[in-house]
C-alpha cells in the first residue's frame, strides 16, 4: 500500500482536523461543568443543619445568628435573668405611653395603660414609690423611655456564649461528618423503598459510650416529611435508620469531643434519609 | 476508575480516553486511526475527481477542436488526464495496426476497442483504488465500538460487584467511557458510507463519460482506419 503525494496530503489534513476536534472538545466541554452529572453524585442522606448535640448541656445554646429558627426554648430561661435589673431604671415607663405634657397626671391614670401590658407588671409594682418620687423630670419633649437602655444591658452578656456556640457548631460539623461517612456503607446497603421514601427524614438520639458502641438502641425523636403519599413507608424508613446505626454501630469519632460543655457524641441526635 | 476526576472533566475526549480500559482504549485508538484514514481518503479523492473532472472537460472541449489528431497528442498527450491516456493508447495501437501492409481493419477495431476499454478499466481501478477503505470502515467501525462499548460495560460491571456499592456514581463513569466508543465508531462510520456512496457515484459519472469518450474516438480511428486503406 503505497502512498501518493495527494494521499499524505490528504491524511496530514484529516489528521490535522481531528486534532483540531479533539482539542475543541477537550477545551469546551471541560470547561461547561456537565448538567446530568451533579445530581448522579448526590449520595448524602443525613441532613447536617438538624443535627444537634443536645446532651445534659447545662446552659442551652445561644442561638447563632443564622438558626434563628430553631431556639424557642433557649430563649425562655434568658429573657427572666434581665428582668429583676430594670426596676431602678424603670420609674418613667408612663412619659412613652401618654406623649401628651400633662406634667403632673394622677397614679390612677398613668396606672390603668400599664394594665393592657401583661409581663412588666410585677417590676412596676415594687418600682411604684420611686416612681411618684422621680415624675416631675418626665415631661420632656423626648419620647424615649428611661429604659431605653435595657436591652443594650444584656447585649453583652449574650456574646459569650455566642463564641462558645460557633466553637460547638464546628465539632458538631466534624462529627456529624464522620458520623455520615461512617454510617454510609451500611446505609448503601439497605434495601431500596418506594417512591416518596426519600422525603423522610427521621431524627434520631443516639446514645454512644466512650468507644462508640450504642449504649441504647436509638429512639426516635420525630419524623418528618410524612405526606399521605409516602406514610406507608414512615414505618419501614424508621426501621430502617435504626438498623443502619446498629449495624455500623462502633463508630470512630474525636474522644475529646465525647462530652463538652456544649454537649458531645455521648448524646446526639442525627437526622436520616433514605440514600 | 475515574471516581476521584472532578465532575466538570469527565466529559472531556481526553479524560474519558484516558479513564477507559485497556482493551476500550485499543479499540478507540484503532477507530480513531481509522477515523483519519477514511477522511484523508475522502478529502484526496474529493479533490481529485473535482481536479479530473475539470481537466476532463478542457481536455474534451480541446480534443474536439483539434485539426491534426498527431499534433494535438504530441502537445496534449501526457497530460494526466485519463482521456490523455485513452487517446495515446488508441492512438498507439492505431499507429501498429496501419504499420503492417494488407491490414485487417476488423480485427484492428477489435484491437482499439479492446485497448481503450482496457485502459478505461485501468484509469477506474487506480481512481476506486481506496474506497473499497471508506466501504470497510462504514460497515465495521459500529461494530467495533460496540464491542468496545460491550467490554467497557462489562468491566464496570464487574467493578460494581467488587465494590458492593451500586450507587449512579460507581456505575455512569465507567458506561459513559464505555459508549464513548461507540460514539467513535459511529464518527468514523457515518462520513465513511456517505463519502463511499458520494464517491462511487462520481467515479461512475466519471466512468460513462470516459466510455463514451473511448467510443468516440474509437469511431474516428476507425474512419481513418477505412481512410487510411
Amino acid at each position: 500500500m503505497r502512498l501518493d503525494r495527494g494521499e499524505v496530503g490528504g491524511t496530514g489534513l484529516a489528521l490535522l482536523l481531528h486534532a483540531g476536534l479533539i482539542a475543541a472538545l477537550t477545551m469546551s466541554l471541560a470547561g461547561v461543568p456537565p448538567k446530568p452529572e451533579p445530581p448522579a453524585m448526590e449520595v448524602e442522606f443525613v441532613d447536617s443543619p438538624e443535627v444537634a448535640l443536645t446532651a445534659g448541656a447545662p446552659t442551652p445554646l445561644a442561638p447563632s445568628p443564622a438558626q434563628a429558627t430553631a431556639p424557642a426554648e433557649p430563649a425562655e430561661p434568658t429573657v427572666p435573668q434581665p428582668a429583676p435589673a430594670p426596676p431602678p431604671p424603670i420609674p418613667s415607663p408612663a412619659p412613652r405611653i401618654e406623649p401628651t405634657p400633662a406634667p403632673r397626671p394622677t397614679p390612677a391614670p398613668r396606672a390603668a395603660p400599664p394594665q393592657p401590658r401583661p409581663t412588666p407588671t410585677p417590676p412596676r409594682s415594687t418600682a411604684r414609690p420611686l416612681d411618684s418620687l422621680r415624675l416631675p423630670p418626665a415631661p420632656r419633649a423626648s419620647r424615649l423611655g428611661d429604659d431605653f437602655l435595657q436591652g443594650i444591658g444584656d447585649a453583652p452578656s449574650r456574646a459569650p456564649a455566642q463564641s462558645a456556640a460557633t466553637f460547638s457548631a464546628e465539632a458538631k460539623a466534624s462529627v456529624d461528618s464522620a458520623i455520615k461517612r461512617q454510617i454510609q456503607p451500611c446505609a448503601n446497603r439497605q434495601p431500596a423503598l418506594g417512591s416518596g421514601a426519600e422525603r423522610i427524614r427521621v431524627v434520631l438520639n443516639l446514645r454512644l459510650d466512650r468507644s462508640g458502641r450504642l449504649s441504647r438502641p436509638p429512639t426516635v425523636v420525630r419524623t418528618s416529611g410524612v405526606d399521605d403519599d409516602n406514610d406507608r413507608y414512615e414505618q419501614p424508613v424508621i426501621d430502617q435508620a435504626i438498623a443502619v446505626y446498629r449495624a455500623c454501630s462502633p463508630l470512630r469519632l474525636p474522644a475529646e469531643l465525647y462530652s463538652t460543655p456544649q454537649g458531645g457524641w455521648g448524646n446526639i441526635n442525627m437526622t436520616y434519609r433514605v440514600p | 476508575m475515574s471516581a476521584a476526576a472532578a465532575p466538570s472533566d469527565l466529559m472531556s475526549p481526553l479524560a474519558l480516553f484516558l479513564h477507559a480500559d485497556a482493551v476500550v482504549k485499543i479499540v478507540m485508538i484503532g477507530l480513531l486511526l481509522a477515523s483519519v484514514w477514511t477522511w484523508g481518503i475522502i478529502i484526496t479523492h474529493a479533490l481529485r475527481l473535482r481536479r479530473l473532472n475539470r481537466a476532463s472537460d478542457s481536455f474534451e472541449r480541446d480534443f474536439a477542436a483539434a485539426k491534426d489528431l498527431d499534433a494535438f497528442h504530441a502537445s496534449r498527450g501526457a497530460d494526466p488526464v485519463p482521456h490523455a491516456r485513452i487517446v495515446s493508447a488508441g492512438l498507439d495501437e492505431w499507429r501498429r495496426s496501419v504499420r503492417v501492409k494488407a491490414a485487417d481493419r476488423s480485427g484492428a477495431r477489435e484491437r482499439l476497442s479492446t485497448v481503450m476499454n482496457a485502459e478505461v478499466a485501468g484509469e477506474l481501478d487506480r481512481l476506486g483504488d481506496r474506497l473499497n477503505i471508506l466501504a470497510t470502515v462504514g460497515s465495521v467501525a459500529p461494530f467495533v465500538g460496540l464491542f468496545g462499548t460491550v467490554w467497557g460495560i462489562m468491566r464496570s460491571f464487574t467493578a460494581i460487584a467488587g465494590a458492593n456499592n451500586t450507587s449512579l456514581a460507581v456505575v455512569a463513569p465507567g458506561i459513559a467511557e464505555a459508549l464513548f466508543a461507540t460514539a467513535i465508531g459511529l464518527f468514523a462510520a457515518i462520513p465513511a458510507v456517505i463519502a463511499y456512496n458520494r464517491l462511487t457515484h462520481g467515479l461512475d459519472r466519471l466512468e460513462a463519460r470516459l466510455g463514451r469518450f473511448a467510443d468516440r474516438f474509437h469511431a474516428t480511428l476507425s474512419r481513418e482506419l477505412e481512410l487510411e486503406g
